[in-house]
């Protein structure tokens, strides 16, 4: 597709974009734009997307701007809570790990020096945890999985009173 | 929907750097205070309006872009922007703002439940206040794809230059010139033979 354009199409355009069209313009323009495709093209369109554009803005239904200041307002603070919550989320991951670390090596260092071993049968726990678990290591794994068990629970009952969920 | 999306880069990243929220007793924000958005809101949301309704041919969806172009104006810290470069330039963000929603909108599968169709569209639509616009351009626009639509509207309705327009809609602004030149020929034509499948 060849591109025509017009020495006055830019002149044309000016006078269009001041409403000036085609009342206040030199005759010899009006009357090249009647020859003109470009130019008559131009004008036509417009024209017809001026008028529609102040028919369409007649009939818009604005809301209050004091609601979408309130609304932006209120976006932009949850934003911001968002941004500090984000390292705040960071710190108590780590501090949970780090805890589940730290019991889970003490109670490797007191299963090693046996300090479990009579654990079992201090509860009355024989009749719960089956016999090969009865000893220091079985009940470390058995604690374990308590821990592991109330963390789960724990991030599960967090997530459900979540404002996010 | 991301923010990331909607808002023009360089007021997302101004927006990124920023961490404190604005002063909701005193109303002022970033030097453009409760009244002065007012203002600002009163004589650009009717041109706003109108480019998305007859954009997206829906007034209901206009509505609820217009709103969110504006929330996500301010959420951004464009004022600020619009305190320095005026207001000419605050436009143009939200009409970038705004295009960028209308395309988000189009690349968003459509799926609408029953449940989330309002009364309102289950009622008569009440037609008198949009028959006069409808009757002038509503079948040409029809005739158009959304994108020559765009064009037309931001470079004839709006006034924008083609770099004004390039800014705006993402596209490079070489071929603006072209693709606008193609869009006027064709709405040209519908115009001066208003017969339904003349578009082509």
């Amino acid at each position: 597709m060849r591109l025509r354009s017009c020495i006055h199409e830019k002149e044309i355009a000016e006078l269009l974009q001041r409403g000036h069209w085609p009342q206040a313009c030199p005759t010899e323009l009006r009357a090249h734009a009647e020859q003109c495709p470009a130019c008559s093209e131009r004008i036509l369109v417009t024209q017809a997307f001026r008028r529609e554009r102040a028919s369409a803005a007649a009939a818009a239904r604005l809301e209050s701007p004091g609601v979408l200041w309130w609304r932006a307002q209120l976006r932009r603070r949850n934003a911001a809570l968002e941004r500090i919550a984000r390292p705040m989320l960071g710190a108590q991951i780590f501090t949970i790990v780090l805890a589940l670390v730290a019991a889970g090596v003490f109670l490797a260092s007191q299963a090693r020096q046996g300090r479990f071993s009579g654990l079992a049968h201090t509860f009355n726990l024989a009749a719960l945890v089956p016999a090969p678990l009865q000893n220091s290591p079985g009940i470390v794994l058995l604690v374990g999985i308590l821990l592991a068990a109330i963390a789960l629970a724990g991030g599960f009952v967090a997530y459900s009173t979540s404002e996010k969920r | 929907m991301p923010l990331e999306s909607a808002i023009p880069q360089t007021l997302a990243d101004d927006a990124a750097s920023r961490v404190g929220a604005p002063s909701v007793a005193s109303g002022t924000w970033d030097g453009m205070d409760t009244d002065a958005f007012a203002a600002f809101y009163e004589r650009s949301a009717r041109p706003l309006w109108a480019y998305l309704a007859r954009v997206s041919g829906d007034p209901a969806l206009a509505e609820d872009l217009l709103q969110e172009s504006y929330i996500r104006f301010l959420a951004a810290d464009a004022p600020r922007t619009a305190a320095v470069d005026g207001e000419v330039a605050a436009r143009r963000y939200l009409f970038r703002i705004a295009t960028n929603l209308l395309r988000d909108h189009w690349r968003r599968p459509r799926t609408t439940a029953i449940d989330d169709v309002s009364e309102e569209c289950f009622a008569a639509p009440d037609l008198s206040a949009q028959s006069d616009s409808q009757a002038i351009l509503g079948p040409v626009l029809l005739q158009l794809r959304p994108r020559e639509r765009q064009l037309l509207w931001l470079a004839y309705a709006e006034g924008y230059s083609h770099r004004e327009i390039a800014a705006i809609t993402g596209l490079a602004s070489a071929s603006i010139r072209l693709l606008l030149f193609r869009a006027r020929r064709k709405a040209a034509r519908i115009l001066q033979h208003p017969t339904p499948g003349s578009a082509r």
